[in-house]
């Protein structure tokens, strides 16, 4: 193998929005384009879990989408154990297309109604088994998942939510992928629920030695799964760290911000701090750095100048004008925009987080 | 004056038999207090909200319930008698700004509508309060917001405007229906930081219906957490939070995962779901799940008891600070 399991170089993604049909006619406006994700690098060793977090609007769900294929990326590069993914998941080999599964956040809407649940959770074994060796393959999975052979027949509507995100967990798993994304799938769960379906994952991962992208809003849930972090903000990653560096010493003034927004069930009557403003729009992003309109510590230069990568001491990257850091080692960069900088594996924001496939408890 | 609810029923008409949904359900909140109902899908907390404003309709029945506000009891069972109250005396905040609100109006318009359906006022003055009201709830230049229509605002400034129509007529009753689930947690944080000043200004009774223990350690003064159509266990926030003796209740706030918590252990889950309505099993609902349970909790269901400022309906509950 060369290089990380898996590297994201630049990552960008733009959807262009069309004008009305007036604007286009008449003035010739180019479209509008949203920024969904711009310029994003991070890496993720094998068999551990990166947390992407943050507000609505900020690119994660799209970058699951771009990981998986889903979406083309606009530029950048996607390498999978060295190889280079490009275009959409029909495009990708197919011995590659199988190994990058996702989990998406509605069980309700990611499952077929009319399917039964042996057919949902084989589909990715269409073609490449006989019928018995599916119908055996469906009965593994679905045990595997915590579910009895029983409800192979049976069909979505007959499951509760969590029940569902088993099933479509059954369903990524089917084809013995190395990476699963997972997109929100537990914010549409009861927390009783969203625990189980926590365990299952962690479960899974030690058990078939799983990496896995986590996409989450919720920081309390991206603390618990995740062995580095990535907090995006309009598209951006603005800081990067291992788990442990990131929720004891934030770094970036977002993400500081974001931890102190969290209710915490443990200090009834605190009131939070809630940060002021709202999200700008994608289409429309401020100048230099994107968070200063809402920033407590904005300098003139943070209204002009958009900060770069910078590696901290305690090894988390961090894209603020106010944080002390070594320029993130821009010599494998391939355009030459700092951005693009990829720390190296030894002292990147990876380093040192002593997080190993041997701490998942291993139950098979 | 407190606002009371006493003795709510509520049951789904199915085959010729009676499915019970919500069975006994009283509480009181005092006014500028906010009582958080807490409980998983399914447990009733959504259908007692609905109860209150009149939005139950067949084949789900209010088969029983007095709500006592202002100084009188009205019966819930009746929708002539309850709609009335709708806006007026029991205010409503729902889940979704996005569908909450007509897309078709001004957010001003509504506004006036809504408060000259309530209030004897004249257009002019109708717009001068509904001004003053965006203003209130924290919306910047109102004048201007005011002639904007629902899809030029953001999530969080849709919720205000949500806010200010349920506020409007002064109901000493504001019924909030997970009105923080759908914003994201800086503009969640902004929200409850609101509705805290609201409640203290306008001393209402707030009912709070959410399945965020976060958001009602903020929030309220007192908790009641629902399972399968009951309260199981009401008290202070303080103290329910911190020590609560219900197993239901201890077991909902362990599985909430924490920032600062071990990433090396499993979540201490809850086994198996919340029994379906119909499907109750005999005794205690919770006892197929509940690791204190015993012969008695199978047999017989224990009553909500009263004890000093809260009340618990268990027979084995954990002991008051372990």
């Amino acid at each position: 193998m060369t290089g990380p399991f898996l590297e994201l170089r630049g990552l960008t993604k733009h959807f262009e929005v069309p004008r009305p049909l007036l604007a286009r006619v008449v003035s010739r406006a180019p479209p509008a384009v949203v920024r969904a994700v711009e310029e994003v690098s991070l890496e993720l060793p094998a068999g551990e879990t990166l947390g992407v977090v943050g507000e609505s609007g900020c690119g994660k769900t799209t970058l699951g989408r771009v990981l998986v294929g889903l979406e083309v990326p606009s530029a950048g590069e996607i390498r999978f154990r060295g190889q280079p993914l490009q275009g959409a998941a029909h495009a990708r080999p197919r011995a590659m297309q199988r190994r990058i599964q996702m989990v998406f956040q509605d069980p309700y809407a990611s499952l077929d109604p009319r399917w039964r649940v042996r057919d949902i959770v084989t589909e990715a074994a269409v073609g490449t088994l006989s019928g018995s060796a599916r119908r055996e393959r469906a009965a593994q999975l679905v045990r595997q998942v915590g579910l009895s052979e029983a409800d192979l027949d049976k069909y979505p509507h007959q499951f509760s939510g969590g029940q569902r995100q088993r099933l479509a967990i059954a369903r990524a798993l089917c084809a013995e992928p190395e990476l699963v994304v997972c997109d929100e799938p537990t914010s549409a769960l009861d927390v009783s629920v969203q625990a189980q379906v926590l365990n299952l994952l962690r479960e899974m991962q030690g058990r078939l030695g799983l990496s896995l992208v986590f996409i989450s809003h919720d920081l309390a849930v991206i603390s618990h799964v995740s062995t580095a972090v990535a907090v995006m903000y309009l598209g951006r990653v603005v800081e990067w760290a291992p788990r442990a560096v990131l929720f004891s010493m934030p770094a970036h003034p977002y993400t500081r911000a974001l931890l102190e927004t969290i209710p915490d069930v443990r200090r009834p009557g605190r009131r939070r701090a809630a940060i002021p403003g709202e999200v700008p729009s994608a289409l429309a992003p401020p100048p230099g750095c994107a968070f200063h309109p809402r920033c407590p510590l904005a300098e003139p230069r943070c209204r002009v100048e958009r900060p770069a990568m910078r590696v901290t001491a305690a090894g988390a990257q961090v894209a603020c004008h106010l944080v002390p850091g070594a320029p993130v080692d821009a010599s494998t960069s391939r355009t030459g925009n700092e951005l693009e900088g990829v720390a190296t594996p030894s002292d990147g924001p990876l380093a040192g987080t002593g997080a190993t496939a041997g701490q998942h408890p291993r139950t098979g | 004056m407190s606002v009371a609810l006493d003795g709510l029923q509520v049951s789904l008409q199915r085959a010729g038999a009676d499915v019970p949904l919500v069975q006994d359900v009283s509480f009181r909140i005092a006014p500028g207090q906010v009582l958080g109902l807490v409980g998983e899908s399914g447990a009733g907390k959504s259908l007692t909200a609905a109860a209150l404003i009149g939005l139950v309709s067949p084949p789900v029945r209010i088969t029983g319930g007095r709500l006592a506000l202002r100084g009188r009891a009205v019966r819930l069972e009746d929708a002539t008698e309850v709609r009335p109250l709708r806006g007026k005396e029991v205010g409503f905040v729902p889940q979704d700004p996005f569908t909450s609100l007509d897309p078709l109006f001004p957010v001003g318009d509504q506004l006036v509508e809504t408060l000259r359906a309530h209030l004897p006022l004249d257009r002019a003055e109708a717009r001068e309060r509904a001004i003053r009201l965006l203003a209130d709830v924290g919306l910047p230049s109102p004048a201007e917001r005011f002639e904007h229509y629902p899809h030029q605002l953001s999530g969080g400034m849709r919720q205000r405007v949500v806010i200010a129509l349920a506020l409007c007529a002064e109901p000493p009753l504001v019924v909030a229906d997970e009105c923080t689930t759908a914003l994201d947690v800086s503009t969640q944080a902004q929200i409850v930081s609101l509705l805290a000043r609201l409640v203290e200004e306008h001393g209402v009774s707030v009912l709070l219906i959410t399945h965020d223990l976060g958001v009602v350690g903020e929030l309220a003064t007192e908790v009641a957490i629902m399972y399968a159509g009951r309260i199981v266990e009401r008290a202070p926030v303080g103290r329910l939070l911190r020590t609560p003796r219900h197993p239901y209740t201890r077991a909902l706030l362990e599985a909430v995962p924490r920032i600062g918590g071990t990433t090396a252990g499993a979540l201490p889950a809850i086994p198996g779901s919340m029994p379906r309505p119909g499907e109750l099993p005999a005794g205690c609902a919770f006892h197929p799940r509940c690791p204190r349970a015993s012969e008695h909790c199978r047999t017989e269901r224990p009553p909500l008891e009263t004890r000093g400022d809260s009340e618990l309906a268990c027979w084995h509950p954990l002991e008051a600070g372990g």
